[in-house]
């Protein structure tokens, strides 16, 4: 398949509800905390870990198609020099990981789950080590993004 | 005659000083890097106090902070691990469950260790992000009732 076609399945337009394609990317925001200390360079594979509560249907993250890194940084807006981290899709399915469309309120169309990395699972030693290689082997970092400027970044 | 003071601190918030006698012996060029070791640990120590003060910063980017029975171990960690010349932390970041995470990043090795909120332990060693080893322990005795 060419390129030029790939790329017009990725952009075109839906209502977000179609399936995540191996060819697209997804963003996940980074907060500072994940990022400071000696290592900025380095995203913690804790960036990747879900919240104990409020992650129990999976990782939450942006299709690229639908949102650009800034607006998924800075919402909500006052994060402090929030980073984004962007996937593969290809390489997520290569780890066995699946991306499910989530374009439901309260995050909204564009919204996406990896389903296998919950809040039940986030301490088992498996998911651990994926969370370190989404975190040193997948991601690609971007940012900081000065939120009260959004089209800025360092 | 020279002198080390070092910086200790108590579960109550106060701190307290040493002195390390060996220090007398030490060149200058080391004592320079003792200092900066030790400038580094500070840093470190003032996180986890900040976080103990005033976790609205954590609070603020929807993380959880860590308890405060956590940060107090991990103070206590801290000193031990700066009295015995354990490396620096590149990292020392919260678990998002009221827990504690420390990280050193030595490329292409990657070590953490985490106290979590339950009493529960665990180290992991990773080599090209592979897992090379790991293991768990308790921090927190566990109160059994009789």
């Amino acid at each position: 398949m060419g390129r030029a076609v790939i790329q017009a399945l990725i952009t075109t337009s839906g209502d977000g509800t179609e399936a995540v394609r191996p060819e697209e990317t997804i963003l996940r925001r980074v907060l500072e905390s994940n990022m400071e200390g000696a290592r900025r360079d380095r995203i913690s594979p804790r960036a990747f870990k879900p919240r104990a509560e409020k992650d129990k249907d999976g990782l939450s993250c942006f299709r690229e198609k639908y949102h650009d890194p800034a607006s998924v940084a800075c919402a909500p807006p006052d994060f402090v020099r929030p980073r984004v981290a962007r996937l593969r899709v290809r390489e997520l399915f290569e780890l066995k990981l699946s991306v499910r469309a989530d374009p439901f309120e309260p995050n909204g169309v564009g919204h996406c789950l990896i389903p296998e990395l919950t809040s039940l699972n986030r301490s088992e030693s498996w998911a651990g080590d994926l969370h370190v290689r989404l975190a040193h082997e997948l991601s690609e970092c971007l940012g900081p993004f000065n939120c009260g400027d959004e089209k800025s970044a360092a | 005659m020279n002198a080390t003071f070092n910086q200790g601190w108590t579960t109550g918030g106060r701190t307290y000083d040493w002195i390390d006698p060996s220090s007398r012996f030490a060149s200058p060029q080391l004592r320079e890097w003792q200092q900066r070791e030790r400038d580094r640990w500070q840093v470190i120590v003032d996180l986890l106090l900040g976080w103990r003060s005033d976790p609205s910063p954590l609070l603020e980017e929807e993380t959880p902070p860590p308890e405060i029975a956590v940060i107090d171990h991990a103070l206590r960690v801290c000193e031990g691990w700066q009295r015995v010349g354990q490396s620096l932390p590149d990292r020392v970041l919260p678990d998002g469950a009221g827990g504690i995470a420390f990280e050193w990043y030595r490329e292409p090795w990657f070590s953490d260790v985490e106290f979590e909120s339950n009493g529960q332990g665990t180290w992991r060693v990773y080599h090209d992000s592979r897992p090379v080893d790991r293991g768990q322990f308790r921090w927190k005795p566990q109160w059994v009732e009789l």
